[in-house]
């Protein structure tokens, strides 16, 4: 591995274009958004801007996913509990944010504590009105949790489908306990009804390209910091831990500890995505926590073609501009489509798309077109 | 068990015609001819007043009104019920020409007339030839309080019952006279002691006489439920005042004290029943699932919706019966557990052979995939059946309950899904350990190339296997539907689940899989009082998780080098 | 004990592990010295491959003693700590990380902080570049050092994880059938190269091909139904009554 090369320049084609989009997008859009006329072609509507920023939010989330499965062969089925709890965490700041500015006028509690008829803020709420606290919190709450699951978990070495299957239990579990109202955190109404943050009107178009643009910059850090993560000897021995577990043992590395750093650091990642896609989508609420949601993430990262990361975030916004379209034009299609994207590349396309392209262009190191002449000799 | 000629009766009100109902009607005949039998003779003898009693019920006057409706009442006889009722909703008319007294129907035309006692037609008649019998809200009072009275004597069981609790809640005094003629009468076993229970308590309420109170407190010692337990409850904190003072009171105490333990004891019972009841629900979902995942390994994420198409499936051979042969409906269920079994254990060979064979040694692939066929098949259902709720009836033997003093009801559709999965689990080990089929699947999992090598089709073999364990979420569907929503999206309810129950027990082991479920279900029971239905589940589910990083392989794992592969 | 041990490289004592009734390992005994080179044989269902586990902590022994470079108790390490400890371990199935290069193959068997947040910064450094071509050469490699290990043959899978042992530096070895599959001139020079390993270190090797066990010359232990039957050279082992009974007799 020549070390001395620079770490942007060694990076794969993909994620060089994934890396200039997001730059480009964060700096452009805004400006296509904000001072281009709007009968211009070049406008960009403000509904277009949210949309693309729920899709970025998407490729991080997928990008956490493709890091611990990938990667390090960890099928987490919990990745959406990991996001929405990124989600809460922002979602109760702009709460807190609304003040009296609520149905009920309540300056202390939000309305659906009101409602419930409670006196007092939860302990839970504490600090949540300073947005430096709340912020860490998108990433403590989610990191903190993967770090307690996976001590256990990886410790015992609970891997492969048993592993899939408890990471699912555990956001079923939290499913059910945010539908509580008891839980405190808005039942199954969620919290929704934000008015602003950091004092910046949530409906203003310069808020939601500022968002948009937090956002682009968030995936294309976040696919920095993965890169560097895979591809230093820590990303080697991750790929190791993959493909023979047990002789990375017998090697001297204590395999959990590489499983917990890379389990808390993606359950980070994702809260970080779930707490930009609050504030663009407007509420959140417990069913971000089924598990069908963290599937679909899987399938994204599938899709994109999983162990490349630019890839996942490809996957993610392909699928998810699939389902806006089908979900608008032809409803009853999109499920067949999305269990059929299932059943397609499992079964056709291991690789996802970028592992096709590759094979395509680079299989063997020979044109990329090689494809329209096969058959002859060579 | 114990009002089974209620049972038997109420069977008479099943949805249709059919052959059990034209049994149940001879067997109500036959039943209503033999009480008539062994009335007493005087019961005859004052039916000669009853006419006139009845016209009297139209009197202007409101203290003749009154004293016919107890009259009537103190009579007994079951004919009187009739006019009362129509009286009490404004359907007893009398004929302005012959002032003869009727209960009407209205038609097209005015009136249909029916004789009050006899129930013979009486052709019928314009609404200005009939005048009708006015009741004041006093009147209406005491019709209600004499017709709940009535139906002490009245041939329903349930009936008879309720109006004997009803008494005992009131336990007032003007009842005792027709409380002890039903008394007397009783035959139902559980009834009578309802009717002795509210006796009891009016002696208790009554009586200035110590030994009266003490008899009744006594008596009252004798049941077993939350009511009587509050009585005696207000007893011992009334104190010594009143009739027999101290002694009643400690008599009181004792009572409770017996009433109280019985109730643990019954509390206890409704427990375990209640936590079998949901571990035969997880066996019967779980079940299919430890052959797929148990034995072969496969991670089949749309196992719950096989156990869905199961329910659709019973759905559907209930309309073909509903509209072809309606008499068959209470069979319906016994169709269905083949059909079903046929339907998912085909849809389930389909899956293998189309997709889940090219997948194995994959199994986080296999779970992505089989994930995507759940999808499709939900929305399969969807688009076919709609969103919505889907009705499936319950055949006439399966509703009811076996029920006791205490309260404690066991409902005949629980009891029969307890003993369906424990049949279904027996079929199943046969079906692995002493058919070839089974000892074949055995093999294969176990040594794939070996039995191949030694002429297994191991293809035919996984087909077959998933398809069996398909087909029995097919018929963990028929038992579903009976207690749950058939929706698109029952499966999803069970899926997470039905993986724990397999994980916990013990992946590879039938018996692991029973256990599991069972002890799922009785610690979730038994949670529910401390923390709550949800808050319980997800107590569970995080001990589950817990429990399967202490123990990866499960309650009842295998050991060895085999295991590791 | 501890001056009892002091020249002991492997101490196993009435070591026993069973699975479900079946005695894999019956009141094992065993002891290699530092510096010797041991061949273990016996049929299959031996124990030799649980032994094997109980050494390096896969396998947790029931019951006995095991100990390693004089006093270090094994019984309470996790294969990990063990393998730091300086055991390094070849299996019977060539398992290399077939998705890496030779060259990472090597590297991740480096010696060296095996600490996930120093392997996140870790940089090689030039002795640790020239170990890694020293060991090249060793394992007759240096031409495939950018390839895929997938990619090997199946006798130069075998080296490479030989290779990745040399790499771990480690004071004892335990090779599992090193030759299962290999070509005779591929057997020939393995035992030439486990010879020069065997020079500066204490190795253990499993090994079902009697010939090949010859030719390494050496101390000889048979195992039988999870205990030692027989011990010496291979001349006098394979003189014994009962280890002929046990190879031919049923």
């Amino acid at each position: 591995m020549p070390a001395n090369q620079s770490f942007l320049l060694s990076l794969p084609l993909g994620g060089k274009i994934l890396l200039g989009l997001m730059l480009g997008a964060a700096l452009l859009v805004p400006l296509l958004n904000l001072l281009v006329p709007a009968d211009s072609f070049f406008h960009v509507p403000t509904y277009l801007v949210s949309l693309m920023g729920k899709y970025v939010c998407y490729a991080l989330l997928a990008l956490s996913v493709d890091l611990v499965w990938g990667y390090c062969g960890i099928l987490s089925l919990g990745h959406g509990a990991f996001f929405a709890l990124g989600g809460y965490a922002m979602g109760m700041y702009m709460m807190r944010q609304i003040g009296a500015r609520g149905v009920y006028g309540n300056p202390e509690l939000p309305d659906f504590m009101v409602f419930l008829n409670w006196k007092e803020l939860p302990l839970a709420w504490y600090g949540f009105d300073s947005f430096p606290f709340a912020m860490a919190m998108v990433v403590l709450v989610p990191g903190a949790l993967a770090f307690a699951f996976g001590w256990f978990a990886f410790r015992s070495r609970v891997t492969g489908v048993y592993l899939s299957i408890i990471t699912q239990a555990m956001t079923y579990a939290l499913m059910l306990a945010f539908f509580r109202n008891d839980m405190g955190f808005g039942g199954n109404n969620g919290l929704t009804d934000f008015k602003d943050i950091l004092g910046f009107d949530l409906q203003a178009d310069g808020t939601r390209n500022t968002l948009f643009s937090l956002s682009a910059l968030a995936l294309a850090g976040g696919y920095l910091l993965c890169a560097m993560i895979v591809r230093s000897k820590l990303g080697r021995i991750l790929e190791a831990i993959r493909d023979a577990e047990s002789r990375v043992r017998f090697l001297g590395y204590q395999v959990h500890y590489y499983k917990l750093f890379v389990f808390t650091f993606s359950a980070m990642l994702a809260g970080v995505a779930g707490a930009l896609y609050v504030p663009q989508v407007g509420i959140i609420n417990p069913t971000e926590f089924t598990p069908g949601n963290s599937i679909e993430a899987v399938i994204w990262v599938a899709v994109g073609g999983r162990g490349t990361l630019y890839g996942a975030a490809l996957g993610a916004a392909l699928v998810n501009y699939a389902k806006s379209y089908f979900t608008g034009a032809l409803p009853e299609v999109w499920l067949f489509m999305l269990g059929g994207l299932f059943v397609a590349v499992t079964l056709f396309l291991p690789k996802g798309i970028t592992g096709l392209v590759n094979q395509l262009t680079s299989g063997t190191g020979r044109s990329p077109l090689r494809f329209l002449y096969a058959g002859k000799p060579s | 068990m114990s009002n089974i000629w209620g049972r038997i009766l109420a069977c008479g009100q099943g949805p249709g015609p059919s052959y059990w109902n034209s049994i149940h009607k001879m067997l109500k005949y036959f039943f209503i001819l033999i009480s008539l039998a062994f009335t007493p003779l005087n019961a005859f003898a004052q039916a000669a007043d009853l006419p006139a009693l009845v016209l009297q019920l139209a009197d202007k006057s409101r203290a003749k009104q009154s004293e016919a409706i107890d009259a009537l009442t103190a009579s007994g006889d079951p004919v009187v019920l009739a006019p009362l009722e129509a009286l009490l909703n404004g359907n007893l008319y009398t004929r302005k020409s012959d002032g003869t007294i009727w209960i009407t129907t209205e038609s097209a035309t005015g009136f249909d007339l029916k004789h009050p006692l006899t129930g013979a037609e009486g052709g019928s008649a314009v609404s200005e030839e009939m005048t009708k019998a006015n009741i004041t809200n006093a009147i209406r009072t005491r019709l209600r309080g004499a017709l709940g009275g009535m139906s002490l004597l009245g041939p329903d069981a349930k009936l008879r019952r309720q109006a004997a609790d009803a008494i005992f809640k009131n336990a007032a005094p003007e009842s005792i006279p027709l409380l002890e003629s039903a008394i007397a009468k009783e035959s139902d076993p559980a009834v009578l002691r309802r009717m002795q229970r509210a006796l009891a308590a009016i002696h208790y309420n009554l009586s200035d006489d110590p030994q009266t109170r003490l008899k009744a407190i006594e008596t009252l010692g004798g049941f077993t439920d939350q009511d009587v337990r509050a009585l005696l409850n207000n007893v011992v904190a009334r104190g010594a005042a009143g009739a027999g003072g101290e002694e009643v009171r400690a008599a009181a105490e004792k009572a409770l004290a017996g009433v109280e333990s019985r109730l643990e004891f019954w509390g206890l019972a409704e427990s375990l029943f209640q936590g079998i009841s949901l571990g035969s629900v997880l066996l019967l979902a779980a079940i299919g699932l430890a052959i797929t995942f148990g034995v072969m390994g496969i991670i089949n994420m749309a196992h719950g919706e096989m156990v869905m198409i199961g329910a659709y499936t019973t759905y559907m051979v209930q309309e073909i019966i509903r509209t072809s042969f309606p008499g068959m409906f209470d069979a319906s269920l016994f169709i269905a557990i083949p059909a079903a079994f046929m339907v998912s254990g085909l849809v389930g060979v389909a899956i293998e052979r189309g997709i889940i064979r090219f997948l194995y040694g994959r199994p986080l692939e296999t779970l992505l995939a089989t994930w995507g066929v759940s999808l499709i098949l939900q929305q399969t259902v969807r688009s076919i059946f709609g969103p919505t709720n889907k009705e499936v009836g319950t055949p006439a033997w399966m509703s009811g309950a076996l029920e006791f003093d205490s309260g404690l009801a066991l409902t005949y559709n629980r009891l029969a899904i307890i003993i369906f999965s424990l049949m279904v689990l027996g079929l199943l080990v046969l079906v692995m350990r002493r058919t070839s089929l089974g000892l074949r699947m055995r093999a294969v999992t176990q040594n794939r190339a070996m039995a191949n090598s030694m002429g297994i089709r191991t293809g035919t073999v996984d087909a077959l296997t998933f398809g069996l364990g398909s087909g029995i979420a097919g018929i963990a569907g028929v038992a579903l539907s009976q207690i749950d929503n058939v929706s698109p999206n029952l499966g999803q309810s069970y899926i997470v689940d039905s993986f724990m129950v397999v994980v916990f027990g013990g992946v590879g082991n039938l018996l692991g899989t029973f256990f599991g479920a069972m002890s799922l279900g009785l610690v979730n029971k038994f949670l529910e009082p401390y923390a709550g239905a949800v808050l319980g589940k997800i107590f569970i589910l995080v001990a589950l998780i817990l429990f399967i990083q202490y123990r990866p392989r499960g309650m009842f794992a295998l050991k060895g080098r085999a295991v590791e592969h | 004990m501890t001056s009892a041990h002091k020249h002991v490289m492997l101490y196993l004592d009435g070591v026993s592990v069973s699975f479900d009734g079946f005695k894999a390992l019956n009141k094992l005994s065993l002891v290699v010295n530092a510096g010797e080179m041991r061949a273990i044989i016996g049929p299959n269902g031996a124990g030799k491959t649980t032994m094997m586990d109980v050494i390096t902590g896969k396998t947790r022994a029931d019951e006995g003693q095991v100990f390693f470079n004089g006093d270090i108790d094994l019984r309470k390490l996790d294969e990990a700590q063990i393998a730091n400890l300086g055991i390094g371990r070849k299996f019977q199935k060539p398992t290399i990380f077939e998705n890496l290069s030779v060259f990472e193959n090597l590297e991740l068997a480096l010696k060296c902080d095996r600490r996930a947040r120093t392997s996140l910064f870790f940089r090689l450094n030039a002795d640790q570049r020239a170990r890694i071509d020293e060991v090249l050469n060793i394992i007759s490699l240096p031409g495939q050092v950018a390839m895929q290990a997938g990619s090997l043959s199946h006798g130069q899978k075998q080296w490479l994880e030989i290779g990745m042992l040399l790499m771990q530096d480690p004071e004892l070895l335990l090779v599992d059938e090193p030759v299962a599959g290999m070509t005779d001139s591929e057997t020939e020079q393995t035992a030439d190269l486990l010879r020069a390993i065997a020079k500066d270190r204490c190795v253990v090797v499993v090994e079902h091909d009697m010939e090949f066990v010859r030719r390494l010359d050496t101390h000889v232990t048979v195992l039988h139904e999870g205990s030692v039957l027989a011990e010496g050279s291979m001349d006098k082992v394979q003189a014994d009554e009962r280890v002929i009974e046990v190879y031919l007799g049923r």
